[in-house]
C-alpha cells in the first residue's frame, strides 16, 4: 500500500532542530509522529497553524513537504527533505538518528 | 602569534554581551526572526538543515594548542563531539543551539577567538599561506599584514554593508598555497626592480556560479600605501557593486563588467584623493609592533638529520611514504613542517573529533612549540618540528588516524558539507569523497599518481573550490536525484586556471570508476614525471572524455 500526503516541517527556534507539526499543535522530532494532511485543505490548515507557531516564536521557516507512506512507514519524497528528516547520511557513528 | 590587547578584549567582550541580549530578546519574542537574522549572521550563526551552525574565525589559519583545546571543549559540551575545518581556514560546528550560542562566544573570547564578520556582506576572515613564516620559498611573513588588515577591516564603519561578502588572501611565498587569485582581493608580497618588498595586488577573483581568475590591478604597491589602496578598491566596489542582484553582487562581476583597465582607473582616481590621509597611512611603528608578535620562535641550533632520517625511511616504507607526502622543508636547519592529514580513508574531509583535537593540542605542545595552522585544503600543520622527532611524531599521529600519507595526492580531497548539512546544497559531497578515498587507499598507488587535487562542492556556490581542482566534482540535482559534473584542469596555485567541463553528469556510483579511468588515462599518457595537470594541459580534453564516456562517444554538454 502506498499513499501520499503532506506534513509541515520547521526548525525549532531554541535549538534549530528539525521538527514536524503534530496533531495537537505540538511539535515532534519524529516524522512518523507528525500530523499528516491527506488533502490540500488539510495541508493549508496545518500551515496556518504553523504560522501561528512562528508568530509565537516556537519555530522558524515552516513549510509543507510531501511524504509517502509505504508499508506503514512514512518517507519524505524529496531527497533533501528525507535527509532533513533522518539526519546526515555521514558521521552516523557520532550522531543519533530519529527515523 | 598575535595576542589580544585591551582593546581587542573589550571589543570582543562587548560583542558577546550585546549578542547575549539579542538572543534573549529573540527567545522571548521581543524581536522577530526577520529582525534577528541580520544580528545573528554577523556573529557567524547560520540556520542549517539540522540545527544552527556556528562558523568560528581562525585568523589566517593560526591556532594555538590552548585554542584547540577550547574547540575540543566546545565540540564536546555544545556540539556532537566534532568540528569541520573549511576551505577558508575556519572551523564550523554543525549542531549548535541558539540558546547556548552566547555561552560559546564567551568561551571563545576566553582564548582570544571570535566569530565576528565570519558571515555577512563584510570583509571576512583574512586567509594566508599555511606555511607562513616557515616556508623556504617565502620573501616575507604575510601574517603581520593579515593581522593589520584584520584590524583595519573589523567593524570598519564604511564597509559593514558591502554589496556582498569580501574575501582577502595574502602570501609571501613563490608557490601560491592560498588560492590568492580566487579572492576578491589577493596580495602577493613581491620585490620591485629596486629590490624593495611591496604587494602585487590582484582583484576580482572568485568562484561561485561565475568563476573568475583574479587580475592584477597593480604590479607593485608600497607597503605604506596598503590601507589607502584597499580602501580605494572597497569604495569603488561599495559604490558600484550590483546591490540589485545577489548573484551579480561580488566585485568580480563589477571588475569584469567595467574591464580591469577602467576599474583600475576608478580606483587610482579615488586613491589619489585619499592616499595622503594620515588616517590611512600604514604607521611603521604599528607595523613593527604587530610584526613582533610573529617573531620567529627561539629555534635551537640543530643539525640536518638527513642520514638518520634516511635510515629510518629505508627501514620503514610506511614512514617513508608519510615523510615524502606530508613533511615539508623548513627554513631553519634541523626543523621540518609537518602536515596532519584530516583525510584518512572514509573520513569526512576536514572533520576532527574532540578527542583528536585534544590529542593534537598535546602533540603541538610536545612537538611544535604549541602552535599549529589550518590549511585551505582542510588539513592541519605543525610548523616547527625537530627533524630528530619526526619518527616519534609520526607514530603518535598514526594512533589518532592523522598520519595518512596523502597530502597533495588524489585522496587529499577538499569537500564542502554538501547536502548532509548545508541548506543550499543540491547534492551530497562528503560520501563522494569517502568513496574515492576508500577506493584509492594504497599509499604506493597514490605516490605513483603524484600530485592530483580533487575538489568537491555540493552546489554551484563552490565552497569546495571544485572550479580549481585538477579534478573538480560539482553536485547537481536532476529530477530529484544527485548527479556529479566533472571538471578537469583547474588550479588554485600560481598557475591558476578554471577547470573545463568534461561532459554529462554522472551518478554518485559512477564517480570512483570515472576517477579510476581518468587516472589510468593519465598514467598511459604522462611523459616522465609530468603531473596530471601538465599532461592535461599538453593533450587536452579528448583523451580524458574518451576514458570516461567511451571511445568516439561525444559527451553531451549540459548546463548544470
Ligand atoms: C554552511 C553553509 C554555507 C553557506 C550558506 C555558504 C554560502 C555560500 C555562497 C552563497 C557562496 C557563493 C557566494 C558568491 O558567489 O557570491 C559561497 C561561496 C564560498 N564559500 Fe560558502 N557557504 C557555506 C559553507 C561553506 C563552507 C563549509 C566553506 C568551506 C569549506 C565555505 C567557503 C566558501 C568558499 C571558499 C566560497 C567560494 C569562493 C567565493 O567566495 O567566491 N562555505 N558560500
Ligand atoms: S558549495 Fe553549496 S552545498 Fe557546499 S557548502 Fe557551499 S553552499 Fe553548501
Amino acid at each position: 500500500m502506498q499513499s501520499s500526503g503532506q506534513m509541515v516541517v520547521a526548525s525549532r527556534l531554541s535549538d534549530g532542530r528539525v521538527v514536524f507539526l503534530g496533531t495537537g499543535a505540538q511539535w515532534v522530532e519524529d516524522l512518523q509522529l507528525g500530523a499528516l494532511a491527506r488533502h490540500k485543505d488539510e495541508g493549508e490548515a496545518l500551515l496556518q497553524s504553523a504560522r501561528k507557531a512562528e508568530a509565537a516564536n516556537q519555530v522558524v521557516e515552516a513549510y509543507l513537504i510531501t511524504v509517502e507512506t509505504i508499508a506503514g512507514k512514512r518517507r519524505a519524497t524529496d531527497w533533501r527533505e528525507s535527509i532533513r528528516a533522518c539526519g546526515p547520511t555521514v558521521r552516523t557513528d557520532l550522531l543519533t538518528h530519529t527515523s | 602569534m598575535y595576542r589580544y590587547d585591551e582593546f581587542d578584549h573589550t571589543l570582543v567582550a562587548e560583542r558577546v554581551a550585546v549578542f547575549r541580549r539579542q538572543v534573549e530578546r529573540r527567545l522571548t519574542g521581543d524581536i522577530t526572526e526577520d529582525q534577528f537574522k541580520p544580528l545573528r549572521l554577523p556573529n557567524g550563526l547560520y540556520l542549517q538543515l539540522h540545527a544552527y551552525m556556528l562558523r568560528i574565525n581562525v585568523p589566517y589559519g593560526c591556532l594555538s594548542s590552548r585554542q584547540l583545546r577550547k574547540l575540543a571543549f566546545i565540540a564536546r559540551r555544545f556540539d556532537r563531539g566534532f568540528g569541520h575545518f573549511t576551505t577558508r581556514q575556519n572551523i564550523q560546528f554543525n549542531w549548535i543551539r541558539l540558546d547556548e550560542a552566547p555561552d560559546i562566544l564567551a568561551e571563545l573570547a576566553d582564548v582570544e577567538m571570535n566569530t565576528m564578520q565570519s558571515s555577512g556582506n563584510c570583509v571576512r576572515n583574512i586567509t594566508a599561506d599555511q606555511f607562513a613564516g616557515r616556508a623556504r620559498d617565502e620573501i616575507e611573513d604575510p601574517r603581520p599584514w593579515c593581522e593589520l588588515i584584520r584590524q583595519w577591516s573589523i567593524l570598519h564603519p564604511e564597509f559593514g554593508y558591502l554589496p556582498r561578502k569580501f574575501k582577502i588572501a595574502v602570501t609571501g611565498a613563490a608557490s601560491d598555497r592560498a588560492a590568492v587569485k580566487f579572492h576578491d582581493v589577493g596580495l602577493y608580497l613581491r620585490r620591485n626592480a629596486e629590490g624593495v618588498i611591496g604587494f602585487e595586488v590582484i582583484v576580482g577573483g572568485g568562484q561561485g556560479r561565475t568563476p573568475y581568475v583574479g587580475l592584477t590591478i597593480r604590479e607593485w604597491l608600497a607597503k605604506e600605501d596598503l590601507f589607502s589602496y584597499l580602501e580605494a578598491i572597497l569604495r569603488i566596489y561599495n559604490l558600484g557593486g550590483r546591490r540589485d542582484n545577489p548573484n551579480k553582487a561580488r566585485i568580480k562581476i563589477q571588475v569584469n563588467a567595467l574591464g580591469i583597465d577602467e576599474f583600475r582607473r576608478l580606483v587610482e582616481e579615488e586613491w589619489a584623493e585619499i592616499k595622503a590621509s594620515p588616517l590611512l597611512n600604514v604607521d611603521p611603528a604599528e607595523v613593527a609592533r604587530i610584526t613582533a608578535y610573529f617573531a620567529p620562535p627561539a629555534w635551537e641550533d640543530l643539525p640536518e638529520e638527513t642520514v638518520a632520517l634516511d635510515r629510518l625511511r629505508k627501514a620503514q616504507p610506511a614512514f617513508d611514504a608519510w615523510y615524502r607526502a606530508n613533511v615539508v622543508g623548513h627554513r631553519t636547519p634541523g626543523y621540518a613542517i609537518v602536515n596532519l592529514s584530516l583525510k584518512s580513508p572514509g573520513i569526512a574531509p576536514g572533520d576532527l573529533t574532540a578527542e583528536q583535537m585534544d590529542r593534537v593540542a598535546d602533540l603541538a605542545d610536545r612537538f611544535s612549540l604549541g602552535e599549529l595552522r589550518v590549511s585551505h585544503r582542510q588539513n592541519l600543520v605543525f610548523t616547527d618540528v625537530r627533524q630528530k622527532e619526526l619518527h616519534e611524531l609520526w607514530t603518535e599521529l598514526a594512533r589518532i588516524s592523522l598520519a595518512t600519507a596523502n597530502i597533495g595526492t588524489l585522496t587529499d580531497i577538499v569537500a564542502c558539507p554538501g547536502l548532509d548539512f548545508c541548506s543550499l546544497a543540491n547534492a551530497r559531497a562528503i560520501p563522494v569523497a569517502q568513496d574515492i578515498s576508500r577506493h584509492f587507499s594504497d599509499a604506493a598507488t597514490l605516490q605513483d599518481i603524484g600530485e592530483l587535487t580533487i575538489n568537491i562542492s555540493g552546489c554551484m556556490n563552490a565552497c569546495g573550490h571544485h572550479h580549481v581542482g585538477h579534478i573538480g566534482i560539482l553536485g547537481v540535482e536532476k529530477k530529484g536525484q544527485e548527479f556529479y559534473q566533472l571538471t578537469l584542469g583547474g588550479s588554485s596555485a600560481e598557475d591558476a586556471a578554471l577547470g573545463e567541463r568534461l561532459g554529462r553528469a554522472i551518478s554518485a556510483d559512477e564517480v570512483p570508476a570515472a576517477i579510476e579511468a581518468l587516472v589510468a588515462r593519465y598514467k598511459s599518457l604522462r611523459s616522465g614525471d609530468e603531473r596530471f595537470l601538465d599532461t592535461w594541459r599538453r593533450v587536452g580534453i579528448e583523451p580524458f572524455q574518451d576514458a570516461v564516456y567511451g571511445e568516439g562517444v561525444t559527451p553531451r554538454r549540459e548546463v548544470a
